[in-house]
């Protein structure tokens, strides 16, 4: 979906202040990043040697979103806010839960698998909302783990995640029609540019002005769920629901193809090929002073060191960002050490990160 | 009942001074003992993994002075190490025979990357895994720890 003004446009939009738009944009950074633990799980818990065009497929998205949440913190610090990855509750505490329409859903750190696959197709999933009323839903009483719902009251859920990024376009427009180009009166320094994110699936955006911020905005969107209601994004790359979609359908989109109809090569997909990995896993799951359990800390430790280094990165030293190319590979074999080994007294089931970092951020934060 | 690999990996850890975990972490137990399987007469590796589990440890040096055992234990600990499978002695054929995967070749290019000559050495996988630009001033995790 796109972000221009659509449905009643008089209603008053839910972000009518700057420390509203710093909440809805925090919020839009956590959300990005929730779908990173999900997407890595499933890619690294692919069999060495197997999988090669699953493996692509979400290599590839899961790189995009590194780069949306990019998008969100040049969006943030355009309008003079700070992206911070490290306060507490950043990570969900998996499963999260994301909006689907009518309904949320359970978004579960898991091996590859169909049932896994079916979950990154709702996450992608296009949606919008029927009418003005139905843009968001009461989810009842608050939980844990829910993403892209109403900053200050976690009961109400936008309906998809293309209606959140439609509220923040909205704000936008609507700050930016009080206040005028002071609305953009970050420090630009802050902008990270191509020199600092660059083969990071598509080009980022620095954001300076309305414009910019909107194509930010379309980027993020077009990526997940495809341009105007097609299949592709406006640079020509094929949206991530369809991606995943061709995994589940066994066949590439080619060109001219319509949705849900995929015409191109075949794909050969072994959904046995994967690791049996513990769903969700906590560090609770590992008996204590396993061999395991350390790697499986040593593991929070260094994520939790890398969102300290992303947030220090955005904090005006976007050139940290080569580092953390370094220590993405570092964190990716971490994950599958832990990925390749069964936990200690269950027979068959495997190990896997838990993203468990708030409990050791303290240790890391500079 | 202890499982084969559960024995494989229990012998390789005394043959690589490595952990279970790091082993195992390496993705490859199973196409490791595949490889055996592959070149051992039917039934030689489940002996193997028996004899070596009845021994008390610190008695390698006799698995590898034993002319059946030895050459096969030397094999292990290079499959560990480098990812290869290095042909067995003309002598040891001729007393157990000779299977077409028992040349010498590395396993795959996910054994190449996880030989643990690299992790011993301080070293990246040379040319083989991405690791991010200016990666090489950065040592490798096991080495820094």
């Amino acid at each position: 979906m796109t972000t221009s003004h659509h449905l009643n446009g008089d209603s008053m939009p839910a972000i009518t202040t700057l420390d509203e738009l710093y909440a809805y944009l925090d919020s839009a950074m956590q959300l990005e990043h929730a779908t990173i633990p999900p997407y890595l799980t499933a890619l690294y818990s692919i069999r060495p040697g197997t999988n090669s065009d699953a493996y692509h497929v979400l290599r590839v998205t899961v790189v995009e979103e590194m780069l949306h949440l990019t998008l969100v913190a040049n969006l943030l610090n355009a309008v003079g806010g700070t992206p911070d990855l490290t306060v507490a509750g950043f990570v969900p505490d998996y499963p999260a839960y994301l909006p689907d329409g009518e309904r949320d859903f359970q978004v579960s750190c898991a091996r590859f698998s169909r049932e896994s696959l079916g979950t990154f197709l709702e996450i992608e999933r296009p949606r919008q909302a029927p009418d003005e009323q139905s843009r968001l839903i009461d989810r009842g009483p608050a939980r844990r783990g829910r993403l892209g719902s109403a900053p200050g009251n976690n009961q109400l859920q936008y309906y998809s995640i293309g209606e959140f990024y439609q509220e923040i376009s909205r704000g936008l427009h609507y700050l930016h029609d009080l206040l005028g180009d002071a609305l953009f009166c970050g420090d630009p320094t802050r902008q990270v540019g191509s020199e600092y994110f660059y083969s990071g699936g598509g080009a980022i955006v620095p954001v300076s002005d309305l414009r910019s911020a909107e194509a930010a905005i379309d980027l993020i969107c077009e990526q997940g769920e495809g341009f105007g209601g097609g299949i592709f994004d406006s640079e020509g790359e094929l949206a991530h629901y369809y991606r995943f979609q061709q995994l589940v359908l066994g066949r590439y989109y080619q060109e001219r193809d319509s949705r849900d109809h995929p015409s191109g090569p075949h794909i050969e997909v072994d959904w046995d090929a994967a690791y049996p990995i513990k769903q969700n896993a906590h560090l609770a799951d590992y008996p204590a002073d396993s061999e395991v359990a350390a790697a499986a800390i040593a593991f929070n430790t260094s994520y939790a060191g890398f969102l300290d280094l992303l947030t220090r990165a955005y904090g005006g030293r976007p050139e940290l960002l080569l580092d953390a190319v370094t220590e993405m590979f570092r964190l990716r074999d971490q994950m599958t050490r832990l990925i390749h080994n069964p936990i200690p007294g269950l027979d068959g089931v495997n190990a896997a990160p838990t993203f468990e970092v708030s409990v050791h951020l303290a240790g890391v934060a500079s | 009942m202890t499982s084969r690999r559960d024995l494989f990996i229990d012998l390789s850890v005394e043959l690589t001074g490595y952990s279970r975990v790091q082993l195992l972490g390496t993705g490859m137990s199973e196409r490791y003992l595949q490889a055996l399987d592959e070149v051992l007469p039917d039934g030689m590796v489940d002996e193997f993994l028996a004899t070596s589990a009845a021994l008390p440890t610190m008695t390698i040096d006799a698995i590898l002075r034993s002319e059946t055992w030895g050459p096969v234990t030397r094999n292990i600990m290079i499959l560990w190490y480098c990812g290869r499978w290095t042909a067995l002695p003309d002598s040891w054929r001729a007393v157990h025979g000779t299977r077409p995967a028992d040349s010498n070749h590395v396993i795959s290019a996910d054994s190449y990357q996880a030989g643990l000559q690299w992790v011993a050495a301080g070293a990246h996988p040379a040319g083989a895994r991405q690791q991010g630009f200016g990666a090489w001033t950065v040592a490798p995790e096991e080495a820094a720890s």
